[in-house]
């Protein structure tokens, strides 16, 4: 009989480490967000740490990738690795993740009445260049601005150094002003904001 | 698809329907052809979506050389309009949009609507503000809708030099200099520029 009992205390412990092998390899369960857009006006920052031209949406690489691709081949299944490097990368995740936020905050602020002038244009500042997202026209006192728009809480908030050359260059513009560079030439701007978009629910 | 790659496609494409209408090429996606009082400017900028596909508007603008000469130090550059309108703020919607190509053959497909919205809406915005009088007329108008998309100082900036070289230039003068009582404690983006007009202006004189 304890015998018995061994051999099937063994026999649940190996099942029980392979679950928990497989669950290694198994997604975890999906969290569905609902964003519920808010009544509340938008919050803007002056001044905040943004980005030059070249390092747009580039919200940092987390290594998800790489997490991922070491795993699967450890785990003996190199093909799947192999198909995990098929996907998007993370920069490019994020970029598309960042258009699709801008695109969502143009349609909002067309809605409460702002007009655009343009997107992604850039900016000559004694930092370097300068691309914002969005140019913003208030038509009822034809105040015009620039919109940079992160779509994920650690590109707000990040202060490398590039995030820190954009900070000089948005406070130079919000003290100076500044002249579109390129085909955007005729635009001139004297204020910048930062927001996240959308944002972070209550 | 690059922006560089993509920009060579648009600008051969805008060539094709530009030229005939007798515009000049005078860079990369900018065009100009003389227009009643003034040169009309289009300029067409571009971008790259991360989702893929080029997209790319149309600014309508018009150029007054004797203005540009009061109102920019600098080497002369005819690309540059004295007021200019993205083509969707020309539409009754206003809401922003872009065309978008993936290859030539896009452009292709684009091209009766890139035209039509030229021939209805740029090029009508163009012919009627090449007069200085209209120009002058909108922008004494007190409604900052309409004021193309000239912030507060750039509109007194190009007001004030339209009365200058239109004659009144003590009257011009007195508007610089009211904008700068009026912007006695602002910060220098809101009084540099006028400022920098005042003194062209008083170098001209």
């Amino acid at each position: 009989m304890n015998a018995a009992k061994k051999i099937i205390l063994l026999l649940w412990l190996v099942i029980l480490a392979s679950l928990g092998n497989a669950s290694a390899l198994t997604p975890g369960a999906t969290e569905n967000r609902i964003w519920q857009k808010s009544s509340a006006p938008l919050e803007t920052r002056q001044a905040g740490p943004l980005q030059t031209a070249g390092r747009h949406q580039e919200n940092g690489r987390a290594g998800y990738d790489v997490a991922l691709n070491s795993l699967l081949a450890a785990k003996g299944l190199p093909w799947l690795s192999k198909l995990a490097k098929c996907k998007p990368a993370g920069v490019q995740a994020n970029r598309i993740a960042g258009a699709r936020a801008v695109h969502d905050f143009i349609v909002q602020a067309e809605a409460n009445g702002m007009q655009i002038v343009g997107r992604e244009v850039t900016f000559d500042t004694p930092f370097g260049a300068r691309r914002m997202d969005a140019i913003l026209l208030n038509p009822e006192t034809s105040e015009i601005g620039g919109v940079e728009i992160k779509s994920s809480l650690g590109a707000f908030e990040r202060f490398d150094a590039a995030a820190q050359q954009q900070f000089s260059a948005d406070r130079w513009i919000n003290t100076f002003g500044a002249q579109g560079v390129g085909r955007s030439k005729d635009i001139f701007i004297d204020n910048t904001v930062k927001i996240l978009w959308p944002p972070p629910a209550p | 698809m690059t922006l560089n790659f993509a920009t060579k496609l648009l600008d051969s494409f805008l060539q094709s329907v530009l030229l005939p209408l007798g515009f000049e090429r005078l860079d990369s996606l900018a065009y100009v052809r003389p227009s009643s009082q003034a040169d009309a400017v289009l300029s067409f900028p571009c971008r790259i979506d991360p989702r893929g596909p080029c997209c790319f508007t149309c600014h309508g603008g018009v150029r007054f050389d004797s203005l540009e000469a009061l109102l920019r130090s600098g080497p002369i550059d005819k690309t540059r309009s004295t007021v200019m309108m993205p083509i969707h703020l020309l539409r009754e919607k206003k809401s922003f949009t872009e065309w978008q190509f993936q290859a030539a053959d896009d452009l292709e497909r684009l091209r009766d609507t890139v035209m039509l919205d030229l021939a209805d809406l740029a090029l009508p915005f163009i012919e009627r503000y090449s007069k200085l009088t209209e120009l002058r007329r909108r922008l004494e108008s007190s409604t900052p809708a309409d004021w193309f998309v000239l912030g507060p100082a750039q509109r007194l900036n190009v007001l004030a030099v339209i009365q200058f070289v239109q004659g009144d230039r003590h009257g011009a003068l007195k508007t610089l200099d009211g904008a700068l009582l009026k912007q006695n404690s602002a910060l220098p983006s809101k009084r540099l520029p006028i400022e920098a007009v005042r003194k062209r202006l008083t170098q001209a004189l």
